[in-house]
């Protein structure tokens, strides 16, 4: 199923929130925790607009490669985000534990 | 990926977009190539490259531009709806019969039809002295049906099965 873009920008969160990561690297990061593999148009696409409101900050570049860092705010972001999937995936495990029962 | 196929991606994205990421873009589809060269030069990128574009594209544009956008997309299907009517039914055999000589010109505007005869004198023999007459014929959008008739005194003739203008004769002069 293709990702949205609120998606997009949860996996670049999450994989930010382990460390600072050029775009290749946070490609390599993201498939390896979440099994998906992120085209660079639509990594790029989403890392502009995390960039945009101020959830990632671009450090210096190196070479032609630039690192982002996870921002207080995209840390608030991901945090909460993270607490509502939690919170989903929690009751929808237990209906279907009931359900199975 | 072929560098000037990259190149052709990268006009999806906005140009302030292309000279902030296009290098690091560029660098990472390098970078992928050197570990799958068949997936970064493959048509799932390409697509991936320039569905990505558009988006940024879109994104970039204000509100205000999108409601533009929007509204000129919207006039333009309209009045391309409604040249099509006009454009049908002066090819179809408009229901005016006019002589040879008369000229029918029709303006594709909202929310009316509006369609004006010109009647050359020459083809009024009893009226040379007199201008070139016009006479405006209002019709339902996008139907035949006639509205009204203005201009000089005129005198239409209608079909009655379809109300579809037979003729218009100028009156007053013989």
């Amino acid at each position: 199923m293709p990702l949205n873009p609120a998606d997009r920008g949860l996996l670049i969160l999450t994989s930010l929130a382990g460390g600072d990561k050029h775009g290749y690297a946070l490609m390599q990061d993201i498939k390896e925790f979440a099994n998906v593999r992120l085209g660079p148009g639509s990594l790029y696409g989403a890392l502009s607009r995390l960039e945009e409101e101020g959830l990632v900050e671009a450090l210096p570049q190196d070479e032609r490669r630039r690192p982002y860092k996870i921002t207080e705010a995209g840390s608030k972001v991901l945090k909460a985000e993270l607490a509502a999937n939690a919170s989903i995936s929690r009751i929808g495990l237990g209906r279907l534990a009931t359900h199975d029962t | 990926m072929r560098r000037q196929l990259f190149r052709v991606a990268m006009l999806f994205y906005p140009a302030g977009w292309r000279r902030r990421y296009g290098g690091e873009l560029e660098q990472m589809i390098l970078d992928f190539g050197a570990e799958d060269a068949s997936l970064a030069g493959s048509a799932r990128m390409l697509i991936d490259l320039t569905g990505s574009g558009l988006a940024v594209r879109a994104r970039s544009y204000g509100t205000g531009t999108r409601i533009a956008v929007l509204a000129c997309v919207c006039a333009a299907a309209a009045i391309a709806v409604d040249a099509s009517y006009v454009t049908q039914s002066t090819s179809s055999g408009f229901p005016i019969t006019p002589t040879s000589g008369f000229s029918l010109s029709a303006n594709a505007l909202l929310p009316l039809n509006v369609s004006e005869i010109h009647a050359p004198p020459s083809q009024f023999p009893n009226q040379f002295e007199l201008p070139p007459q016009r006479v405006t014929v209002q019709f339902v959008p996008h139907s035949s049906r006639v509205v009204g008739v203005s201009g000089p005194p005129a005198e239409t003739v209608l079909n009655p099965r379809t109300d579809k203008v037979i003729s218009v004769r100028l009156k007053g002069r013989s």
